[in-house]
């Protein structure tokens, strides 16, 4: 069983994976609040973006971190293209936007999979060998700046969506959509505003997870998934519940992985889901249950 | 009037001359393969399909199919006859849908498509670390027809009948008060239930019928492919059954078949083509085709072959 020491080795480990999902989820979310789409494509973003800065960082022989500028435009213009071109034109209707963004996901993975290959790849960072000890408990120095650097985001982030006018009027169409028209909105703009932050966390998101976790072609759809998850857990169109419930989730399946084994990971997320979603089915900080 | 319907007659009779004949026709194991295939997806989609009636999503129908599979070989293997075992796996598969269904049917479209989703990611490592299942090397089954010459020809036979009692009972289905109740429930919820619809109760009858089929597709899918993984609980096989009747056509029992054609058909067709990294254009086509449909012909390919059948028809009527 677990000692002590140990525990807390994956309890750290598990916060740090919890604020990169926190990243993926969180934009996921606002995707859902501001323009009520699942966007199901949104880990093809996180793949994408990891897979620029793995490439930049290593044809140019550049720290990773000072890539994630260039990572979060690419990302950023992607998903404002997939808008315009896909999500926009369809219009509300849930079926179909599954299928749409599970065509595109089909596409992007295997694109990815012939430029690429099947190959599992990591982002090596400069900084990869160094750790600080704290009492037993060894810290990566890489895993640090994960935290402190989402920790960073999303407090700029909370200051712009709660204090900013832009994040006022954002506030404003995800709570009421007809009604922000009404005051004279302009909803499209907002909608597209909101595929761009998304875009910009997922392009964060992506880099950070190369660095600690790895990447494949394949590691797309199944962010997604996790992403709607998590949004779930946490309550649909609550930023602040998305990152507590990734946490939460990153957590409980680095315990089970360590204690049973990788391939009941899922396994345990999946039935905490499902006790969620019959319990609270509006989620742990979430305000509505939205169909 | 009788004009009219003798000729609609046709649209069936036509069609099935054609499928039962086929076998006499060819005779390149392959060929019957892909056939046999056609038909198999043609179920499972109906199945996933008839789900949709009621405006319900899955995205783990695999759930379904696999403890279909599942359930046959395990039986098979504790010593039932095949027969047997291939008429239980689909109430097997029905009382998870009975378990999924009383627990989520109140969850709105997306939250029962995640549930769903989360059983198949439930079932995988269950039967990937069971003992009686194979653990991940899976289980064997032994087939309805062991001679090596005609395994195909009768395999081909058996698939037709499920398909066609698949394909006459859903309809029935539709066409009864059950239909009628589960496009009113679909198209507006709540006056569904001002008009005294009992809701839950449909969605739950038709959640269970559409398991109920996913988990006969999954039966003699079992008893034909001959060995089964926890692969079958992969999302890839959750989403072909969307993936046909979209392009077939959605709110339909022609879609699924139709659907399961064009993309059996479509992807065998591009293994033929001589390129690099086969599988995976192949999934970039497949892809292409879905968004293009999504895009612009979201009722799929039924309503336009239908609407050419009207269009020849009252071309002859005015020329006769």
């Amino acid at each position: 069983m677990l000692s002590i020491d140990s525990l807390l080795q994956v309890l750290v480990w598990g916060v740090v994976v919890g604020c990169i999902y926190a990243l993926i989820a969180s934009g996921f979310s606002l995707i859902f609040g501001v323009t009520k789409i699942i966007n199901l494509a949104h880990g093809e973003l996180i793949m994408i973006s990891g897979y620029t800065t793995y490439w930049l960082s290593k044809w140019f022989q550049l720290n990773p971190y000072f890539i994630i500028p260039v990572s979060v435009l690419i990302s950023l213009a992607l998903n404002t293209g997939f808008y315009c071109l896909f999500f926009r034109v369809i219009g509300a209707e849930k079926i179909r936007e599954a299928f749409l963004a599970i065509g595109l996901v089909y596409i992007i993975e295997n694109t990815a999979v012939l430029l690429w290959k099947e190959d599992t790849r990591l982002i090596l960072s400069p900084y990869r060998t160094q750790s600080i000890g704290l009492g037993s408990l060894n810290l990566g120095l890489d895993q640090l700046f994960i935290v402190i650097l989402t920790i960073t985001i999303f407090l700029v982030f909370s200051y712009l969506v709660s204090k900013s006018k832009i994040g006022k009027v954002l506030r404003a169409v995800s709570q009421n959509r007809e009604a922000a028209l009404m005051i004279g909105v302009n909803v499209i703009k907002i909608d597209i505003l909101a595929f761009m932050l998304s875009g910009a966390l997922a392009g964060i998101g992506g880099t950070l997870l190369g660095i600690v976790l790895y990447l494949n072609p394949y590691v797309g759809m199944n962010l997604s998934i996790l992403a709607f998850i998590i949004v779930v857990f946490g309550g649909m169109g609550s930023i602040f519940g998305s990152i507590v419930a990734a946490i939460i989730f990153s957590v409980v399946q680095q315990i089970t992985v360590f204690s049973w084994g990788g391939e009941w990971s899922n396994m345990v997320a999946f039935i905490i889901l499902l006790i969620v979603m019959v319990l609270r089915p509006k989620g742990l900080f979430g305000k509505e249950v939205i169909d | 009037m009788t004009r009219i319907s003798n000729s609609w007659v046709w649209v069936i009779v036509i069609p099935l001359l054609i499928f039962g004949f086929i076998p006499f026709l060819i005779s390149t194991p392959y060929l019957l393969h892909v056939c046999i295939m056609i038909i198999f997806y043609a179920i499972f989609s109906l199945s996933w399909g008839f789900l949709t009636f009621s405006g319900q999503l899955s995205l783990g129908h695999a759930a379904f199919l696999g403890l279909g599979c599942y359930t046959t070989a395990i039986f098979v293997k504790i010593g039932f006859p095949l027969l047997l075992a291939v008429v239980l796996a689909p109430f097997i598969a029905l009382a998870a849908g009975l378990f999924i269904g009383c627990v989520c049917i109140r969850l709105k479209g997306w939250f029962l498509a995640l549930a769903t989703l989360s059983l198949t990611v439930i079932l995988d490592p269950i039967f990937g670390s069971w003992d009686i299942a194979g653990r991940r090397g899976g289980i064997a089954i032994p087939s309805f027809f062991p001679s090596k010459e005609y395994f195909y020809f009768f395999q081909y036979y058996l698939f037709l009948i499920i398909l066609l009692l698949t394909f006459f009972s859903l309809y029935l289905l539709l066409n009864s008060r059950l239909g009628a109740a589960l496009s009113a429930i679909r198209q507006n919820e709540l006056e569904a239930e001002l008009a005294g619809i009992n809701i839950v109760k449909y969605k739950l009858i038709c959640f269970l019928i559409s398991s109920f089929y996913a988990g006969l597709a999954g039966a003699i899918f079992a008893q034909y492919v001959g060995r089964i993984t926890p692969t079958i609980f992969g999302f890839d096989y959750s989403l072909m059954p969307a993936l046909m009747t979209i392009v077939g056509g959605i709110y339909s029992v022609w879609g699924p078949i139709v659907g399961a054609i064009v993309i059996v058909v479509l992807t065998e067709g591009l293994k033929l083509l001589p390129l690099y990294g086969l599988h995976v254009i192949r999934i970039v086509v497949v892809g292409t085709i879905l968004i293009l449909f999504v895009l612009f012909a979201p009722k799929g390919i039924t309503p336009i072959i239908f609407n050419q059948l009207l269009r020849i028809k009252q071309f002859m009527r005015s020329n006769s």
